[in-house]
C-alpha cells in the first residue's frame, strides 16, 4: 500500500513554543491509543515527536522563513500495521537523516551535553523519513513511522 | 518561567542535597532544574542526590542537564546520584546508556549510603 493510500485521521496545528509540548505529546499519545498502538508505543511516539518538536522550537526562531512560521502543525495517518506521524514547519530545512549517531561511549567520556533528541528518535521510531521544503511547497515534512505490533 | 507541570524542592540531609522532582521534564522545565542544581552548586554542596519518585515523564532535555554539571560535581569530589524511578522515566535513561555514566538506585536510601561508602 502506498503512502497515499493510508487515511488520515487528524491534524492540529501548536505554537512553536516549549510550553506547547506537554499538549503536543498527550495529543499524539491520546491519538495512538485509540488507533492500535499500546500504551508503550504510545509513549515511544510521543516523547519521539516532542525531540522533533523540541528541536523546532530551539532552532525554528533563528531558521525560520517568516513571520507565520512559528507554528508545527501535526498530522496523523494510520492503517492497521501503522501508525504515522508527520510533523510540519516552514523554518529553514533540516535533515535528522543527515546526523550521524553519537557514540555514547565518547559522549560520556566527554561529558556532552545535548544532540541526543535525533538519537532518542531513531531508537523508537521504525522509520524516519524527511521531506524539505521546495519551490512548490513552503513547508517541511518530518515523517516518523511506528510499525504496530 | 514557572511552569506548575513540574517542580523541584530541595532537602539537605546532612552533607547530601535532595532533589525531589514532580511532573514532567523536557525543553520547557528543564531551565527549572537546571537553576535549582545551580543554586545547590553555589551553597558549596557537591552531593546531590535527585528523586525521581514523582517525575512522570523525562526527555533528552532533562538528560542534558544531568550531563551539564555532572563533571564539575565529581572534580570537587561529589557526584549526582539518581534514585527512584518509574519504569517509564527509567527506560530512557537506559536508552541511552546513561546507567554507565550515572548512580541509578531504587532507594533514595541506599543512593544517600553509597555517598558514603
Amino acid at each position: 500500500m502506498s503512502f497515499n493510500e493510508i487515511k488520515q485521521h487528524s491534524k492540529a496545528r501548536f505554537k512553536c513554543e516549549s510550553n506547547e509540548l506537554a499538549s503536543i505529546r498527550e495529543y499524539v499519545r491520546l491519538k495512538g491509543l485509540s488507533l492500535g498502538l499500546s500504551e508503550e508505543e504510545a509513549f515511544k511516539v510521543s516523547l519521539a515527536v516532542d525531540e522533533a518538536c523540541s528541536n523546532l522550537v530551539k532552532h525554528a526562531k533563528k531558521r525560520s522563513l517568516s513571520e507565520n512560521g512559528f507554528y508545527i502543525c501535526l498530522k496523523i495517518y494510520s492503517d492497521q500495521n501503522q501508525f504515522i506521524v508527520e510533523i510540519l514547519d516552514k523554518s529553514q530545512p533540516f535533515n535528522p537523516n543527515s546526523v550521524p549517531s553519537p557514540d555514547m561511549q565518547e559522549y560520556f567520556k566527554q561529558f556532552k551535553r545535548g544532540g541526543l533528541g535525533i538519537h532518542i528518535m531513531r531508537s523508537l521510531i521504525d522509520d524516519i523519513a524527511y521531506f524539505p521544503a521546495k519551490i512548490d511547497k513552503d513547508y517541511n515534512v518530518l515523517q516518523l513511522k511506528k510499525l504496530i505490533a | 518561567m514557572q511552569d506548575n507541570r513540574f517542580s523541584v524542592k530541595a532537602i539537605d540531609k546532612k552533607d547530601v542535597s535532595c532533589l525531589y522532582l514532580t511532573g514532567y521534564l523536557d525543553a520547557h522545565t528543564a531551565p527549572q532544574l537546571e537553576s535549582a542544581i545551580e543554586q545547590v552548586i553555589k551553597q558549596g554542596i557537591y552531593k546531590i542526590l535527585v528523586n525521581f519518585r514523582d517525575l512522570d515523564y523525562i526527555s533528552s532535555a532533562g538528560l542534558g542537564v544531568f550531563m551539564a554539571f555532572i563533571e564539575e560535581v565529581r572534580e570537587k569530589g561529589g557526584d549526582i546520584k539518581l534514585a527512584d524511578m518509574k519504569p517509564k522515566v527509567f527506560s530512557v535513561f537506559d536508552l541511552l546508556g546513561f546507567p554507565l555514566l550515572f548512580d541509578v538506585e531504587k532507594e533514595e536510601n541506599s543512593a544517600i549510603v553509597k555517598f558514603k561508602s
